[in-house]
């Protein structure tokens, strides 16, 4: 049977590929994987749970993210975090490569399995220091009794050289999508999560820590990765045919690629591989 | 040929018609001179009555080739200032050297003289009479009645030239033979081919002219 | 198994096989002395239609490729043989006596005509390739004048590293020249009208076509031929000019090096550029093309990082 029996032109990327595609997105977009406060780009960038290399071509290293509040301080004040993606792998069904965790085990057909390492490292001041801000907040509260109040200042970060991290190991399970982006013509190739588990985080008694936790690495995933992990479907296919399409005026006609609508599924995840199917259309 | 020229130069006295004077050599007109006797012999071209050449031709009773053709204007621009020309020229005793013009408007006469014995005697003067066993040959272009006539004899000869015929055999190098003799030319008339030539044979003293015959003639 | 396949069906190669041949244009001109005449030509090649098939035994055939002249001048030059009037013998008892004649022309003359053969020729192309991969680096692959100007033509970036699969011609057909009986035709009265431009007008113009004779058979001394004007002009350009050989390397050249049916830049960029990130590129690695009866699979690897 040959791969076009279905359409005029066919594409699979196997999960081979598509981890090392990740590695080189992971090395070249850091950004997308690493979030932290500012300081980790001077006197915390040592103290990051997991390093990162400068990516060849420059950019920044990670998404720089506002310090989390210390709540009820009567002035503002922040403690330096940061989180890290890691180990980002996917095994396409049937899965084989990773060993998922009983809720997500085994995973449909269409579907992928994915791991990845979440680390949370947050900053944290020692007690001398927050003593002497103890004080602080002590006249600024005074301060604040008094007729003639001061503005409130921008949000004052606590000091610290001491990170400390956690690292938990995250499995998911998703779909590929392909579909149009508002705004941008063509057909996008897009990367949907299913559910997600984390592993080796056990209280006794249960509690719902588990699933905050996992609640909010889903949304991160799915509002703050994926809709930047976006591919022209056409690039699946490397633009093969990108001289005929730009030439088409040679012969007098137009053409242009489209994705195959009678096969079942479009793109299609099967054997270990992401497959795509175009027919050619000419006008 | 790396080079060609399409624009050349026809020798456009063949586009003229005027009358051939044996006497006044021009284009189309040759005069033949037998060489009777041994010995060197002075040559003197002349162009409208002055020398415009010189040589000098050993005629050999043998071992010479027997006829000589020489083009009297290529000649009379060769020679030097004093009017020699360059050259050795030999010819067989009882052979020929024939005498044309291959371009240009000049109108030339040829003095023969046989230097034997310390002296000097005239055997021809083209501007008198071309002497017996001489020819005159004319090669006529232009259509039409021509008369020839031999101004010693005031005998006549009309010759007719016609265009070859479309589809006909036809080659230029063809030539009719006339004699002049003491009772006129022999045959009484000539019918030629454009293009072709008449050769007038001098069996008695004879100047040759040929023209266009007046019309009504 | 590699870590990409890419299957490109046999109707998508015969629509890139279009473009490619709309973009094909042999242009030649040569101009030789072959002693008593030039000749020169100027023409320009252009192939139509033509047929794919991707065949079981790992080839491509192209099949009937129209190969038309837009233009095909021929120009002939010939020198005109020396022609006088009179002339020829008269025998005398004496002996013959040769007369000189008289030269029609100064100088030296020639007829030179120039006819556009291009309606009157037409070959067959056809070929038998296979895949070949290239990886193409602009700063150390080598690609011609006329390879730049078509690249240009067609919009293919040459700065930057691709990997180019072409279709590499293993056997050419191409038919030799075989001119029409009708040219010969053409060029005897082409040649008749350029002598009659040479010659005056008047009584001395029909005498020297007389004297002449047949223009064809005058044509056929000067040239040295025996009798068919119209093979003698296929062999001048199957052999003498080359034309032959040098369209059959144009051919190879244009398929096998310059003109690639697929193009992949390497590295690859598989997420584009956006307002504040480079675009994110992946090496593709280890490219092959195979070719079966139904389509042409390249696979490659996507470059780890270390």
């Amino acid at each position: 049977m040959a791969f076009t029996d279905r359409s005029d032109l066919f594409a699979a990327m196997h999960e081979n590929g598509i981890n090392a595609t990740i590695g080189q997105l992971m090395l070249q977009r850091p950004s997308m994987f690493n979030y932290a406060t500012i300081l980790f780009t001077q006197a915390l960038r040592s103290q990051l749970c997991v390093p990162i290399n400068t990516p060849p071509g420059g950019g920044p290293l990670f998404t720089v993210e506002p310090q989390l509040p210390v709540l009820g301080a009567p002035r503002p004040l922040g403690l330096d975090w940061c989180l890290q993606l890691s180990n980002v792998s996917v095994d396409l069904f049937p899965g084989n490569t990773l060993t998922l965790p009983p809720e997500l085990d085994p995973i449909g057909s269409q579907q992928f399995a994915l791991h990845l390492r979440a680390c949370f490292g947050l900053a944290c001041p020692d007690d001398q220091v927050v003593e002497n801000l103890a004080a602080e907040m002590e006249a600024a509260v005074a301060a604040s009794m008094l007729p003639a109040t001061a503005p409130a200042a921008g949000v004052q970060p606590v000091p610290s050289a001491n990170v400390l991290c956690s690292c938990l190991d995250v499995f998911g399970v998703g779909h590929f999508e392909r579909g149009a982006v508002a705004g941008i013509p063509g057909q996008w190739l897009k990367t949907r999560l299913d559910s997600l588990e984390i592993v080796d985080l056990v209280t006794n008694p249960p509690s719902n820590l588990e699933s905050m936790l996992e609640c909010y690495l889903r949304v991160v995933l799915r509002l703050g990765v994926l809709p930047r992990l976006i591919v022209p479907m056409e690039s699946l296919v490397l633009n093969i045919t990108q001289m005929l399409q730009d030439n088409d005026t040679a012969i007098g006609q137009h053409v242009t690629l489209v994705p195959a609508t009678d096969v079942p599924n479009n793109p299609a995840v099967e054997d270990d591989e992401l497959k795509v199917f175009f027919n050619l259309k000419v006008d | 040929m790396n080079e060609l020229r399409s624009e050349v130069a026809i020798n456009r006295v063949l586009l003229t018609n005027p009358a051939l004077d044996s006497g006044a050599i021009a284009v189309r007109g040759t005069v033949f001179h037998v060489f009777g006797e041994a010995g060197d012999h002075d040559v003197t071209i002349l162009r409208d009555g002055r020398v415009a050449g010189r040589f000098t031709v050993a005629v050999q009773p043998e071992g010479a080739v027997p006829q000589v053709n020489v083009d009297l204007a290529g000649l009379a621009a060769d020679a030097d200032r004093s009017g020699n020309v360059t050259g050795h020229y030999a010819v067989r005793e009882g052979g020929v050297m024939g005498f044309a013009v291959g371009l240009g408007v000049g109108r030339y006469a040829v003095v023969i003289s046989h230097t034997a014995g310390g002296g000097s005697r005239t055997v021809l003067d083209s501007r008198g009479q071309l002497p017996v066993g001489d020819l005159f040959a004319v090669t006529l272009v232009t259509p039409g009645t021509y008369r020839a006539t031999n101004l010693t004899s005031q005998a006549r000869l009309p010759i007719t030239v016609a265009m070859p015929g479309r589809g006909e055999p036809y080659s230029p190098a063809r030539s009719t033979l006339v004699r002049a003799g003491d009772h006129g030319f022999d045959p009484a008339a000539a019918h030629i081919l454009a293009g072709q030539s008449i050769v007038l044979l001098a069996e008695t003293p004879a100047r040759f002219l040929i023209e266009p015959a007046p019309p009504g003639l | 198994m590699a870590d990409l396949t890419i299957a490109v069906s046999e109707a998508v190669c015969a629509k890139t096989l279009e473009v490619v041949v709309a973009n094909f244009g042999f242009e030649a001109a040569d101009r030789a002395s072959f002693g008593s005449f030039m000749a020169g030509y100027d023409g320009r090649l252009v192939l139509k239609g033509g047929t794919l098939d991707l065949r079981d035994d790992g080839t491509v055939r192209l099949r009937e490729l129209d190969a038309r002249w837009d233009k095909l001048e021929f120009t002939l030059g010939v020198a005109m043989p020396e022609l006088s009037l009179g002339g020829g013998v008269v025998d005398l008892p004496s002996g013959t006596i040769h007369l000189p004649g008289v030269t029609l022309f100064t100088g030296d003359p020639a007829v030179v005509v120039t006819v556009d053969l291009a309606p009157f020729v037409k070959h067959e192309l056809s070929l038998i390739a296979s895949p070949l991969i290239q990886h193409f680096d602009p700063a150390t692959t080598a690609i011609g004048k006329h390879c730049q100007d078509l690249h240009t033509a067609l919009d293919i970036d040459d700065t930057k590293p691709q990997w180019r699969v072409f279709c590499d011609p293993q056997t050419i057909d191409f038919d030799l020249f075989d001119f029409a009986d009708t040219v010969g035709d053409l060029f005897e009265e082409a040649f008749t009208d350029a002598i009659d431009k040479l010659l005056p007008h008047g009584p001395l113009h029909d005498i020297i076509l007389a004297a002449i004779g047949s223009v064809a058979d005058l044509l056929r001394t000067l040239l040295d031929i025996p009798d068919d004007i119209s093979e003698w002009l296929s062999d001048l350009f199957n052999v003498s000019f080359g034309v032959f050989n040098l369209i059959l390397q144009f051919v190879a050249d244009f398929f096998g090096t310059c003109i690639s049916f697929f193009q992949l830049d390497d590295p690859y960029p598989m997420f584009p550029r956006t307002s504040d990130l480079a675009e994110v590129t992946v090496p593709i690695q280890h490219l092959t093309a195979t070719v079966s009866d139904a389509e042409l699979v390249v696979t490659a690897d996507i470059g780890a990082v270390s």
